[in-house]
């Protein structure tokens, strides 16, 4: 028997061999790369002379810096925190609304779940410069709705105006990628045996009752796992800041990966935004450690 | 007869041998970072008749990307043999080693009416003399004015200081409730409210990087009047007579600026030449036979002359390139009176005596005026401060202090001492 799983775990190991190479030389020599330049003060215009060596400086520079924690706080809190919790929320009930009798008996099924399709299959580049659009203070449709019906005055400055950036980014990101974890959600849903939803109705139990009690740990695995990859997604996510608003007004929404950029190709300072993107890699290993620990482990154990 | 078919074959491919290497096609590539590419192709066709041995692909690209572009493929030996790029970026890829210096081609082949005849060339030299771009077309910025809304709002003249533009467009708003003077105030690495800015710091006798008498590169501004030239910009949102949501746009000629102004739903602008010469001709498409609302004037001024930048493009040859004769080649076209002449009207060349016989239409006379008072970037540009930081910094600063996160003081403040610091690298 220990022979067979020694024979079985060699198999493996074998198969996974190319795999690990190919990630050695394409994320692993990168990453180590980038590393040494976060310790010199290669410049863009630099990159065939090379950087020379500095020390910590790069960091001492990056900690010391209060716009760094602004932008540090952008990125985990808005960006980050409150998009994946939006998204989240508001796919787990999209799960539960397309996942519901009603929408059976109506037979609309496929048409919902196609239209939920539609903001998926658009290319965030696209989002962005439709939603521009759309909340535009001036030709915006948003904000002619809002003044024919009355319910404000003056059209709103969506990216211009402090209190309304950030929803306004936010809702860029949740409406581009919120079908992608409704659909995880309405998969697990869909998992979940009838019988006990009916068990929970003969017991008495009203619907947020059945949410609460069977329905939420049923899907509790599935929450972790949507919510840790989502939030991978979203920390690095340069795209939706940057096109919407560059990081401002002023720095107001900037955030690790458009930092990263302006430092490296708006100053030229490679060696310095390097080390941005170290310390960026660094916050996403501690939650690829909590990644691992409740869900990865647990498949590995599985699998060795 | 038959005998004597060999021995003229035997000749017939010797010399195709010998004439083969003199019809060998060249193959070189033009990268054009602006869109209207079309242009350009036709351009290059009449290129390659003129030069039966030389084919030009040309790529096309981002006008914001071109110089990173450049750097990454020319730092592993690649990009294209020519180049489009801004005047201020030659410099710098020069340096990066990403251009090859043109003092020997200039002086052995020659370029447009000579080297002295070059606008800006300056530059393109770095310390040691080596200069790395042709100046191409010219470019500066000049204000663009509805004058059906002026007429509505009841304003009969042009304005000439500051505080008339801002009177102005304050009247605007009030009159018409349309926007007045529509500007961008927004960040990103390449915003517009640094050229405003710098218009009023040098139309006002200052400037955030001079030289002075011993060559030293320094700040000409103190952090009081960047706060000051903030505050006047800020007050146009403040007042509301251009919107705020402008704060969000980082570019001038972006939709959210040009729509309103094709529209008729703001009354003043500010536009660098081409897009202008793409609002005029946007406007015409959609109003035909209609008379044209827009004139263009030179800036307004503080107690000096109304300065704007010399901007535009140069042709850089990559440092790569296995095809330097043929580049210059196409370099020596481009910069032709042919070619501004037959394919390239709508642009203005950096050459001194082709700017002088060109034709300006009367909706650009504002801007022949404005070019006899822009300046090139000078010491911005060949100072030890990155002008992309500078730039971004002062976007960064104003829009802290726009939405109230720091006092204009500060803000004037925070981007003197930036500046003051990039200069200490000298």
């Amino acid at each position: 028997m220990g022979q067979q799983m020694q024979g079985e775990r060699r198999f493996v190991v074998s198969m996974l061999a190319p795999m690990f190479l190919i990630l050695a030389c394409f994320y692993l020599y990168p990453t180590f790369f980038n590393l040494y330049n976060s310790f010199t003060d290669l410049s863009l215009l630099g990159l065939r002379r090379g950087g020379s060596f500095i020390g910590p400086r790069n960091y001492a520079k990056l900690l010391a810096g209060a716009d760094f924690y602004r932008v540090l706080w952008n990125t985990a809190v808005w960006l980050t925190g409150v998009s994946v919790v939006v998204r989240v929320v508001l796919g787990f009930g999209l799960a539960l609304l397309l996942n519901s009798e009603t929408v059976r008996r109506y037979h609309l099924v496929t048409v919902s779940r196609l239209i939920l399709l539609v903001p998926w299959a658009t290319p965030p580049v696209v989002a962005v410069i439709v939603f521009r659009w759309l909340l535009d203070q001036r030709l915006g449709a948003v904000n002619r709705a809002l003044l024919a019906l009355g319910i404000v005055d003056a059209p709103i400055a969506f990216f211009g105006d402090v209190h309304w950036v950030w929803p306004s980014v936010i809702t860029i990101i949740v409406w581009n990628t919120l079908p992608m974890v409704g659909l995880t959600f309405l998969a697990a849903l869909q998992s979940l045996p009838e019988e006990l939803i009916e068990a929970a109705e003969v017991d008495g139990a009203t619907a947020a009752q059945r949410i609460r009690f069977v329905i939420l740990p049923h899907l509790r695995p599935t929450i972790v796992v949507i919510t840790l990859l989502s939030t991978f997604w979203t920390f690095n996510n340069f795209l939706y800041v940057w096109l919407t608003t560059a990081g401002g007004p002023g720095s107001y929404t900037n955030v690790i990966a458009t930092e990263i950029y302006i430092k490296a190709f708006i100053e030229y300072q490679l060696g310095y935004s390097s080390a941005i993107g170290i310390f960026a890699a660094l916050l996403m290993a501690a939650f690829a450690l909590v990644y691992l620990r409740v869900v990865a482990r647990r498949e590995f154990r599985e699998i060795l | 007869m038959a005998r004597h078919i060999p021995p003229l074959m035997l000749a017939l491919v010797l010399a195709a041998a010998l004439v083969t290497p003199a019809l060998a096609q060249v193959t070189i590539t033009f990268r054009y970072a602006f869109p209207d590419g079309d242009l350009i192709r036709d351009a290059l066709v009449d290129f390659e008749k003129r030069n039966p041995g030389i084919k030009v692909n040309l790529q096309r690209s981002s006008f914001a990307e071109a110089r990173d572009q450049l750097v990454r493929e020319a730092a592993v030996g690649g990009g294209p043999d020519v180049a489009h790029l801004a005047f201020v970026w030659v410099r710098d890829l020069g340096i990066a080693g990403a251009l090859m210096p043109l003092n020997d081609l200039v002086k052995t082949k020659g370029v447009g009416q000579g080297w002295d005849d070059f606008v800006a060339a300056n530059l393109t030299y770095d310390d040691k003399g080596n200069f790395y771009g042709v100046p191409f077309a010219t470019d500066t910025w000049a204000m663009v004015y509805n004058r059906q809304v002026l007429t509505a709002a009841g304003i009969a003249k042009t304005p000439e200081t500051w505080e008339d533009l801002r009177n102005a467009s304050r009247q605007i708003k009030q009159r018409t409730g349309k926007t007045g003077f529509g500007f961008p105030g927004g960040a990103g690495g390449n915003n517009s409210i640094w050229f405003l800015c710098n218009f009023y710091w040098w139309s006002d006798g200052g400037t955030l990087v001079d030289r002075d008498t011993s060559g030293k590169y320094v700040t000409g501004i103190t952090p009081e009047k960047i706060a000051e030239v903030f505050r006047y910009w800020d007050s146009y949102f403040k007042e509301g007579h251009n919107p705020k949501g402008n704060l969000a746009v980082a570019q001038i000629f972006e939709p959210q600026i040009m729509e309103p102004l094709a529209r008729g739903e703001q009354g003043i602008a500010i536009l660098p030449v081409w897009s202008y010469i793409s609002l005029v001709s946007d406007w015409r498409k959609r109003n035909p036979n209609q008379e044209l609302p827009f004139y263009s004037a030179p800036t307004p001024h503080g107690s000096g002359k109304p300065t704007t930048h010399l901007g535009g493009q140069s042709l850089g040859v990559n440092a790569n390139t296995k095809q330097p004769d043929a580049a210059w080649k196409l370099v020596q076209f481009l910069t032709s009176w042919d070619f501004f002449q037959t394919h390239y009207k709508a642009y203005y060349p950096a050459q001194k005596s082709l700017l002088a016989r060109m034709n300006f239409p009367p909706e650009m006379k504002g801007f022949q005026e404005q070019f006899t008072y822009a300046r090139s970037w000078g010491p911005y540009s060949t100072g030890p401060a990155v002008i992309g930081a500078m730039w971004n910094q002062t976007a960064r600063s104003f829009g802290s202090a726009a939405i109230g996160e720091k006092s204009f003081e500060a803000a004037g403040k925070e981007l003197y001492d930036f500046v003051a610091e990039q200069l200490k690298k000298q």
